[in-house]
Formats: C-alpha cells, structure tokens, sequence
C-alpha cells in the first residue's frame, strides 16, 4: 500500500474553516511560499483584495501556464490537444473567442427557463430518497445525481452513462492517484468525449453540443468541442454536488439558519451567498502565472512565477465582511469570490445558483426533520480532493 | 443626494451575468449574454431608467 501524500498547506481545512496556519498568513504576511503538491513552488495569495487583483487581472497573472511539471513528458503536440476547448487554459483573446461562443447559454435569463425542469429533477430525487426510505446518503442520493443529471441533459451527455464518467471524474480531481492514473483516466475522459462530440457533429441535437456545432462548427475544431464538453462536465457536477453535500452539512450544524432557509423563500437566495462564501468548495488554490514582476503585499514576485490565490482564506477575510469566520445566511449576498472573480468568472455560475435556490429549500420542505444520521464528527471531509466536499453524508428524518 | 453614474464596458464584459445577479433593476443581459445598462444618463449626468421604462 502506498501511502497518501501529505495535503498542501493551503488545502489543509478544519471542517468548513482553513487551517489556523493560513487565517495567520492572511493576516501578517498576506502572500507566502507554498509547495503546490504538483511538484512546484508558488506564492500563495490568502487576502480578499490580493486575490482579487491576481484573478482580475490577466496581462500579468496568466493562465496560459508556463510550467510544466518536470514528470509531464508529452510532447508538445500532445499538450495542445490535451488543452484544446479548456478555457482555463486560455488567456485573451484565445480564451475570450472560446467564452463568447457559451455565454448566451449560461446567461441569468437563460436559466430561468431550465427551472421547471430543475424543480422537476429534483422533485423526483426527493421521491426516490422517500420511497427508499431512511437512514440515506445524501450524497449519493441528492446531491451528486441532480447537478449530473442537468449538467448532461444540458450539454447532450447520455445520462445512462454517469457511473463511468462519474468515477472517473471523482478519481480525476484526487489529488492522490499518480501521474500515471492521472494520464490513463485523461485518456479515457477524452476518448469519451470524442465519441459524444462525433455523434454531434454527424447529428447536431438541441443540446449544447448540438447547438456549438450548429452555430461554431465552422469555427472550432472537433478537439475544442471535446475540451468544451470534458470541461463543462466536470465542472457541472463536482462542484455543484459538494456545494449541496456541504451546504446541507452546514445548515444541518446550524439549526436555527437551516430552518430559515426552509420557512422563507425570501431567505434562500442570501443563504446560497452565504453558503458559497463560507464552505469555500473550490480549495485548491487557483493557479496563475506571472508575466512580468508584480508586488502583492508588499512583496515582489518576479515574472514567469507561480501565484496560487486561496479562495478559503479570502472568503473568510474580515476585510470581506465583518466576524468572517462566522456563517449567518440572512447576510449573504454576492462580491463574494467562491466563484473567482475576473475573464475566469465561473461560467455555470448562474446554473448552479439556480440549482442551490431549488435544491435546498425543497430538500427542507420534504423533510422537515431532517437531522444526521451519524455523529457529527463521523462525517468524513474529502482531503485530498480538488473540489472540497464530504464522501458520504447519512441523513435521516 | 448623491449622485452615481454607470457605464458599461461592453468590450471587456465576460457575460458571468454578476451585475444582474447583484442589481436586476439596472442591468440585463443581451442574447450574446453580454451587459445591457437599463438605466441611461440624462442631461444632468444621472442615470435614470430610458424613458420608455419609467
């Protein structure tokens, strides 16, 4: 048995919060060296407005990454189909063309019209969670499938297909496997994708594939389609699922807040900013690279380094909003970073709102009693996890 | 009364629709997904919803 790799620092959480070691690096250095856990040094960002600066501005902190792990031997040709369509491989322009061919479908106007869909898949979630009856895990039950069924109902992903992409996602966004499984799984991924993205191309659907092939097809190659696709998939299950899995922990600890959100419609959309501030999914750092030499808090970082902005640390920064360590849904409201900030903006954002505004309240209407099933402590946080989030959460009600 | 003034770099908008999340009543966002001000500047420099609005 080979043993786990030590978490990085700035992935180390104590439940929902950051380590004590990286509240006290936000608040006397700001900026410090951390190892990333891929093999490199990078200077880790931890306050609000640094973070800010970094991801709101992409002529110096670049995503287009210079660096290279020393144990990635792929051939540069390689490389460039590895990261065709995947727009955070991408500064502007190259990235601007890619994101304005998906922003009309992510607009706030554009999901309205998915919520009775969305309130239907996640009615009949609640059903299937009644009629299998208690103890369950949420999890597995609710918060995976319901982002995973929109998210391939939306792109054109065959729903009957989920165990095999699911796994391999979830393996794909552990830290831990090796670089050797990390290649075979990208491989697999890609090869998956580019069977979707042919059967598109030969028979254009009303989907999002459908849709970029019939309005870009000109325009984008059928690797770009493939990273498009393999991105947006990825994207649109892991992080929605752990914000309903971690959301529902942290108003399950908070009972008086939890039934806020149950018994006034008026308190949902604050609690899902709340929410999204305070459990902080997205924990791996966001990586950029600098392009030419920058101060951030006082310090000076030369070009062609690595800046790793902490979300955790700059969505609990007092400088964000004042007892910052502290969860109140009634004050949420967006400015927050969870879903970072500048040309990277999470794309989904608008869909995953939308997904938080239906799921939660009608997960606390149809069981108003909703409560562990487990000890709280027994309930185990994914570590080692790109997309922050707890393995199992049993729920009884 | 203080008075405020808002314009929309519709070149460098990235479409995350935050402007319409954060303020429904001044901004949308065109089919492109890209910012709409529903508020214009009058003769005196502050923004008002277009006339056919108010």
């Amino acid at each position: 048995m080979t043993q786990a790799p030590a978490v990085p620092l700035h992935m180390r959480r104590d439940g929902f919060d950051p380590v004590e070691e990286m509240t006290r690096i936000r608040r006397d250095e700001g900026v410090s060296p951390v190892e990333t856990g891929f093999g490199a040094r990078a200077h880790l960002v931890t306050r609000y407005a640094d973070v800010r600066e970094v991801l709101g501005d992409a002529t110096r902190f670049s995503n287009a990454g210079a660096f290279r792990p020393p144990e990635d031997d792929r051939s540069d040709e390689q490389r460039e189909r590895d990261r065709a369509g995947m727009l955070l491989a991408f500064d502007p322009p190259e990235h601007t063309r890619l994101r304005r061919m998906l922003t009309p479908e992510f607009t706030v106007r554009r999901m309205r019209t998915l919520e009775p869909r969305i309130a239907e898949i996640v009615a009949d979630h609640l059903d299937a969670l009644e009629r299998a009856g208690r103890p369950a895990n949420l999890v597995a039950q609710f918060a995976l499938p319901i982002p995973s069924l929109v998210i391939c109902e939306l792109l054109g992903v065959p729903y009957a297909d989920r165990a095999e992409f699911q796994a391999r996602s979830g393996r794909l966004l552990d830290l831990s496997i090796s670089m050797d499984e990390r290649r075979e799984l990208a491989r697999e991924n890609q090869a998956y994708m580019d069977s979707l993205v042919a059967g598109a191309l030969a028979d254009p659907g009303e989907d999002m594939l459908g849709m970029l092939v019939r309005e870009h097809g000109a325009e984008l190659t059928a690797a770009e389609l493939s990273g498009i696709g393999s991105l947006l998939l990825i994207a649109g299950h892991e992080t929605t699922s752990n914000m309903l899995g971690l959301g529902t922990l942290a108003l399950l600890r908070h009972p008086d807040q939890l039934a806020a959100v149950r018994d006034d419609p008026a308190a949902v959309g604050p609690a899902v900013e709340e929410l999204l501030r305070w459990v902080s999914i997205v924990h791996t750092g966001v990586l950029r690279t600098t392009t030419t030499e920058v101060e951030i808090a006082g310090r000076r970082i030369g070009p062609g380094e690595l800046v790793l902005c902490a979300l955790p640390t700059a969505n609990r920064d007092p400088a964000l909003i004042a007892d910052s360590e502290r969860l109140d849904v009634r004050r949420g409201a967006p400015g927050h970073p969870a879903f970072g900030h500048g040309v990277h903006h999470c794309l989904g954002a608008p869909l995953a709102r939308m997904e938080m505004r239906i799921a939660f309240p009608a997960l606390l209407r149809r069981f108003p009693d909703l409560a562990l099933a487990v000890p709280a402590e027994d309930v185990a946080f994914r570590a080692y996890h790109f997309v922050y989030g707890v393995h199992a959460l049993p729920v009884t009600w | 009364v203080s008075r405020m003034s808002i314009r929309a770099d519709r070149d460098v908008c990235i479409g995350a629709g935050m402007c319409v999340v954060a303020a429904p009543a001044v901004f949308d966002q065109d089919a492109d997904g890209l910012v709409l001000l529903l508020l214009v500047e009058d003769s005196e420099g502050s923004t008002r919803p277009p006339p056919a609005r108010r």
